[in-house]
């Protein structure tokens, strides 16, 4: 294995030794706009397990009084101890936004007529299209957990524009996902490279009173990261579980 | 079974830096092919020869791979290789910096992640088995190789022609395009020294998918009862 | 559409959770942290007993022997971390412990009194820490939300 990996150094090396772009010149596209690509991360400072107040900076939604009513009997009944969803114990899919809050990497992969993100956790990849389609017309519009996504560079700037969501999903302060939610992000480069900032805005005036605006940035996961498979088995009676006393010896 | 690429420009650089220098200039004196895009099998898209198994292997019962595919899409567990090269469109993503290539399916399943930054397969020691396995890749002209180890005997393992993925599988796959672009010929060859008494090979022509294509979701529900019965009693009661 | 009803009749507890009471616990979501003091930091220091290296969540088994620096952690404890992708990227993996193991671990314990905790991070015998994910205490964190 050592020797593999000095075979791999070295062969990492060569382009630079050369002076031969050697990956470079395999690259398909010829596009100047910021590379995106790569696995980024979130990080955190308010200590394990508190992830009730990870995001506690972002601002509360101005969300409609129905809508309060319901986020407020929801957070009682946890309150009480009551389980709410069954979703992750049936490993359900998680619906966008949600990867872009967990603390699990995801990766960007970017052509010029298209950008994927690859969560880690269950749920779909997120296309991007960017080679200029519009969102389907209402009839032919398929409702999706990460809804249909379409992008256009504005100078350094990704602004990705998305219609379409399945429904049910949630937003950090407090915010709702409907079917007829709209999601502008705008996705930007900071810090050399290191930092990619998203900017989230939401509109749906069934639940929002105005539009719902917050930034979350991430950093480039190390290199040589590699993407893991967050299996979840939802006939494990495990996956329902957590910590039980162990047996006092 | 390890990355031939960096075998041989290690062992040169080891000897003669000069000799992988010129390699590496010959091998990109024309920029790689774009693989990117949708792609879909049609009905004449399979070659498929039987696999040539172990006896021990060929001796067992059919019944339980059914049983066992079945337990797995009842619990919407990953599908994986290679299965997801069969659930199409799937989409090829070759990253505009040349160090990444995704592929990804309908499924609720991972995406491939095929590393083509000159890395090695990561150490067996410490990494967890997946149903993806763990892929990396070089160009050999206009044929991207890729090479995965690492599988896990999750999700639906059956190979085409004979056999299983199991967790000592070994898979290589040529990609390459044909007719201007229009078909992409993927070459799968398996070895696995438990199910296979010489390499399988098989290959698919994938037709480029119409402009527009788009991905889907192919969503699984493991606590939908009418599903569980479909997939688990016999057919027909 | 019918729904499957599971009683399991393990020993454990049930926690599930996500969709709309994900949007507050967006780190990770597979069940609240209710149950855990969070903002008390206890030192475990002892035996490996069982190193789980499993999704949802790993577990680390630690007894504690009759001596230790804090006489209220001695028995035998469940030190529950994050799943298997969120602490490999923290640098764990499936052999970073084993059974004989010492370990110090620093987690947050139940609130009921049972013998269990989440965990925060393990220190290693070079005085480095490995976290049980992306969270770190306020004075080493970074600023972004």
């Amino acid at each position: 294995m050592r020797s593999l990996r000095l075979k791999s150094a070295i062969l990492a090396a060569l382009p630079f030794l050369c002076g031969i772009g050697a990956v470079g010149q395999s690259t398909p596209s010829k596009s100047s706009v910021p590379d995106l690509s790569g696995f980024w991360e979130r990080k955190d400072e308010i200590g394990s397990g508190s992830f009730g107040g990870t995001l506690e900076r972002i601002p509360k939604a101005a969300l409609k009084p129905e809508i309060i009513a319901a986020n407020r009997e929801a957070a009682a009944r946890q309150a009480r101890g009551e389980v709410v969803s069954l979703g992750s114990k049936w490993c359900l899919t998680n619906q966008y936004p949600f990867f872009m809050q967990h603390s699990a990497a995801w990766d960007i992969v970017q052509t010029d007529n298209e950008i994927v993100q690859v969560p880690e956790v269950h749920t779909f990849p997120r296309h991007i299209y960017l080679d200029g389609r519009p969102h389907p017309d209402a009839a032919h519009l398929q409702p999706s957990v990460n809804g249909h996504a379409i992008g256009h560079w504005e100078g350094d700037t990704l602004v990705v524009d998305t219609i379409g969501f399945a429904g049910g999903a949630g937003t950090p302060g407090g915010g709702r996902v409907g079917a007829k939610t709209h999601l502008v992000e705008r996705f930007r480069l900071r810090d050399g490279g290191k930092v990619l900032s998203v900017t989230f805005t939401w509109e749906d005036p069934s639940i929002y009173l105005s539009p719902h605006t917050y930034e979350l940035t991430y950093h480039k996961s190390e290199p040589g990261t590699y993407a893991f498979e967050e299996y979840c088995h939802a006939d494990d009676p495990v996956q329902g579980g957590s910590v039980v006393e162990p047996p006092q010896k | 079974m390890r990355f031939r690429h960096s075998v041989i420009c290690g062992s040169a650089a080891l000897g003669s830096l000069m000799l992988c220098c010129l390699t590496a200039a010959a091998q990109n004196s024309k920029a790689s092919p774009s693989l990117s895009g949708y792609w879909e099998l049609h009905f004449d898209s399979r070659n498929v020869p039987p696999a040539s198994l172990k006896p021990e292997v060929a001796a067992e019962d059919p019944a339980i791979q059914h049983k066992k595919d079945m337990t797995e899409l009842r619990w919407c567990h990953f599908m994986g290789v290679p299965y997801s090269m069969e659930s199409t469109p799937i989409d090829i993503l070759q990253n505009q910096n040349g160090k990444e290539i995704i592929i990804t399916s309908s499924l609720r399943s991972p995406a491939r992640h095929i590393y083509t930054d000159g890395r090695s397969h990561v150490n067996p020691d410490v990494f967890d088995p997946v149903s993806n396995g763990h892929s990396i890749g070089h160009w050999e002209g206009d044929t991207l190789i890729v090479d995965t180890v690492g599988f896990s005997e999750e999700g639906l393992t059956r190979i085409p022609g004979g056999g299983r993925r199991t967790t000592t599988s070994h898979l290589v796959e040529r990609y390459r395009l044909l007719d201007g672009g229009k078909l992409l010929s993927v070459t799968f060859t398996w070895e696995d020294p438990k199910i296979f008494a010489r390499p399988h090979t098989y290959e698919f022509r994938y037709y480029r998918s119409p402009k527009g294509m788009e991905a889907r979701e192919f969503d699984c529900d493991a606590n939908n009862e009418e599903r569980a019965q479909f997939l688990l009693e016999a057919p027909g009661r | 559409m019918g729904r499957l009803k599971v009683e399991f009749t393990m020993n454990i507890k049930i926690f599930a959770l996500s969709g709309l009471l994900a949007i507050g616990i967006p780190a990770f979501a597979h069940h609240s942290f209710a149950m855990f003091e969070l903002t008390k930091d206890v030192t475990y220091e002892g035996t490996v007993q069982e190193y789980r290296w499993e999704n949802p969540h790993t577990h680390i088994i630690v007894k504690v022997d009759p001596g230790a620096p804090d006489p209220a952690t001695v028995g035998t404890w469940d030190i529950e971390g994050g799943a298997t992708n969120i602490m490999g990227r923290q640098g764990w993996n499936r052999a970073t412990f084993k059974t004989g193991d010492h370990i110090k671990v620093v987690a947050h314990p139940m609130k009921d009194g049972t013998k269990g905790a989440s965990l925060f991070y393990v220190i290693l015998p070079d005085g480095k820490r490995l976290y049980h994910d992306i969270a770190r205490p306020k004075s080493e964190g970074s600023s972004n939300p």
